[in-house]
């Protein structure tokens, strides 16, 4: 069925790779990770799989198997990432190898607790709210690719989309803050996080604080554009589909 | 991305008072969001014949004549002093002015397919009530509609995926592909004997994306299908109505719609909408109970008469054109002499400007800050309008700031590929 495929997509490719910024930016998370090394490979049906690799006091998340890993973890259906990921059922997926290696699923689901509290978190402030902001980008920008590329109840809306890049970012001054980019070519979406080196369509927030209201629905988008709260250049067709997507990828996560 | 907050202060001050007490700021077509945010002005002080001032003072020739209504000038003294004598007798009222009834076998008059009309504000007033009438005549219920149209901002007209749009809104519309006569036959037969009428535009404008004028046959096929199919086909002429033939946009393209509705330009601006149908429609469009508190006040009819007038006796129809095909021209020149390769589209009087290359918008939208900045308003996504009060000095003198705003795009994004 469509909607568990979408929510085995948007686990694999839009929540996982959100544990590498809170492994970056949480204390605790941190000190889970420190001098941590292996790799877990998640993999579901259809090829679907992304390989969680603890490396350098931090964590990578890739997409695919593309290294050797030390514990597979393997869902047997789509529908039990839905059911994972809405906390119904079986929890984890059974390892098909690296028994020995338990260790680190243990410590997977410590900072997926940690990720779990921010994502519920009401009111952030500060650096919070920073992390919170980062997070709901990626989460909206990446779902709304996986949304497009297999959910058939939008495939009217993915249709509508022009093939191009469309690059969102969050500015926080001259360092420039978390950036992903979606690049749609034919029937295919794929986010990456990072800045491409050209664009036809740019969102950019002024602030994680106009981030954060935009992705929590506390903010007249419109009028933010309208007051340069929000940079908005380019392609107006690609962006008006993809909100749509954004949206849905939202529904999907809630 | 360009930002002129100085010379657009004014207009951003009050933007930012809007924004506190209206949703938007400024909401639906009139939004800032689809033109330059921050690069163009927000609010109009005054207007006069083809131009405008902003609340900061800038002067613009206009080229979207308010998204179409004004055709002979802002501010026209012949149509405002036909109002304003109309004022003095009334406008709103529990009923209507003997002006409907004058206006009314005007329009019966001037457009040869029209034996009778009714009166609204809105062209969607007009697409929405027509899609009634022809599910009322047919007792069916799909309409076949061209994707990517606009035809206002009902639920059924927003398309799917829409905020506030559900999906029974949507689902009795068909879609095709505007022009594509093979694709509306095959529309036709999947969904034989529920299609109740198809409602199209006489050339296609859609939203970010050139205009499509009717390959050859389209119209006399379409025509030749709704009469096999018992399918209703309405005209939305609102868009080019009275700026390509006054006797409808149907003529200049060879065919009769059963009901076509109009806006626009048909006032010079004063609030109207009219729908003009068929005998064979009459009685169906009778039975139909859709109305407004303001559809029916005198003030903008006595507006619509005085300008239905003049457009005949200028001669407007054909100035707009001339004056359409100076400023297509113009633009085509100018844009080569800097190495760019430019699309104008769609007729000349309603035409539209976009790059070649690319297909984002994004030089368009440059183009557009640098013309609104020096006194021109292009709009960067939505065709532009021609009117009577655009003289061949007024063209001129937009070319050659469309020559600056074109070298600009050549600087920023360099020659067409």
């Amino acid at each position: 069925m469509s909607e568990n495929l979408v929510k085995a997509r948007l686990f694999l490719y839009a929540i996982l790779p959100l544990f590498e910024e809170i492994a970056k930016k949480d204390k605790d998370a941190k000190k889970i990770v420190k001098g941590l090394k292996g790799i877990i490979q998640f993999s579901a049906p259809d090829d679907l799989a992304a390989q969680v690799e603890f490396v350098d006091d931090g964590i990578v998340v890739t997409p695919g198997k593309e290294k050797k890993s030390s514990i597979s973890l393997v869902f047997i259906s789509h529908k039990v990432v839905s059911n994972m990921l809405a906390k119904k059922g079986f929890g984890m997926p059974l390892p098909v190898k690296g028994l020995l290696k338990l260790g680190l699923t243990n410590k997977f689901e410590k900072i997926a607790d940690i990720l779990d509290r921010y994502m519920n978190e009401k009111n952030p402030k500060g650096e919070a709210r920073d992390l919170i902001a980062t997070l709901l980008l990626y989460a909206a920008v990446m779902g709304a690719a996986q949304v497009g590329q297999a959910d058939e109840s939008m495939a009217d809306i993915a249709k509508k989309v022009p093939d191009g890049i469309a690059h969102v970012e969050i500015k926080d001054g001259a360092k420039g803050g978390p950036s992903v980019y979606v690049v749609k070519k034919g029937k295919d979406f794929k986010a990456v996080k990072g800045r491409p080196d050209d664009y036809n369509v740019y969102l950019g927030f002024k602030n994680f604080e106009i981030a954060y209201a935009m992705f929590t629905n506390q903010l007249d988008m419109m009028a933010a554009v309208a007051l340069g709260d929000i940079e908005l250049s380019g392609s107006l067709a690609f962006v008006e589909q993809l909100a749509i997507l954004m949206e849905k990828a939202g529904e999907y996560l809630e | 991305m360009t930002k002129d907050t100085d010379r657009y202060k004014n207009s951003i001050k009050l933007f930012k008072r809007a924004a506190k007490v209206i949703p938007q700021g400024i909401y639906g077509h009139l939004t800032p969001v689809i033109v330059a945010p921050l690069a163009s002005p927000y609010y109009v002080e005054k207007t006069k014949g083809c131009k405008y001032w902003d609340v900061d003072g800038n002067e613009y020739i206009d080229y979207m004549c308010s998204y179409g209504p004004m055709v002979l000038g802002y501010n026209h003294p012949e149509v405002d002093k036909a109002a304003e004598e109309q004022k003095k007798k009334a406008d709103i009222c529990n009923h209507p002015g003997e002006i409907m009834v004058e206006l009314a076998e005007h329009i019966n008059k001037l457009i040869p397919i029209a034996d009778w009309v009714v009166f609204g504000k809105n062209g969607a007033d007009m697409t929405n009530h027509s899609l009634m009438i022809a599910r009322h005549h047919t007792k069916r219920k799909k309409i076949i509609m061209a994707k990517g149209a606009y035809h206002g901002t009902a639920p059924w007209a927003s398309g799917p995926g829409h905020a506030g749009v559900i999906d029974e809104d949507v689902q009795n519309l068909v879609f095709v592909t505007w022009g594509d006569l093979n694709e509306f036959n095959e529309a036709v037969e999947k969904y034989k004997g529920e299609i109740a009428g198809t409602i199209l535009t006489p050339y296609h404008h859609p939203t970010w994306a050139n205009q499509v004028m009717p390959p050859k046959g389209y119209w006399q096929g379409v025509r030749k299908t709704c009469d096999e199919e018992g399918i209703i086909l309405i005209l939305d002429d609102i868009r080019a109505g009275f700026r390509l033939n006054l006797q409808g946009s149907h003529e200049l393209f060879g065919f009769k719609p059963d009901i076509s509705c109009y806006c626009k330009a048909i006032a010079n601006g004063y609030a109207l909408s009219a729908m003009v149908g068929t005998e064979k429609m009459r009685i169906s469009a009778s039975s139909v109970f859709y109305t407004g508190s303001y559809w029916l006040s005198a003030v903008p009819m006595a507006a619509s008469l005085a300008t239905l007038k003049i457009l005949k006796r200028d001669n407007v129809v054909e100035k707009i054109k001339k004056m359409g095909e100076l400023l297509k021209a113009g633009l085509e020149e100018m844009a080569q002499a800097h190495d760019l390769e430019v699309e104008v589209t769609g007729p000349p009087a309603t035409q539209f400007m976009t790059f070649k290359d690319r297909g984002d918008f994004r030089n368009s939208q440059l183009f557009s800050v640098e013309a609104i900045k020096r006194g021109v308003f292009f709009h960067p996504h939505h065709n532009w309008f021609v009117s009577a009060a655009h003289e061949r000095a007024d063209i001129e003198k937009s070319i050659n700031v469309a020559d600056e705003a074109f070298k600009e795009v050549r600087r920023v994004f360099g020659p067409s590929e």
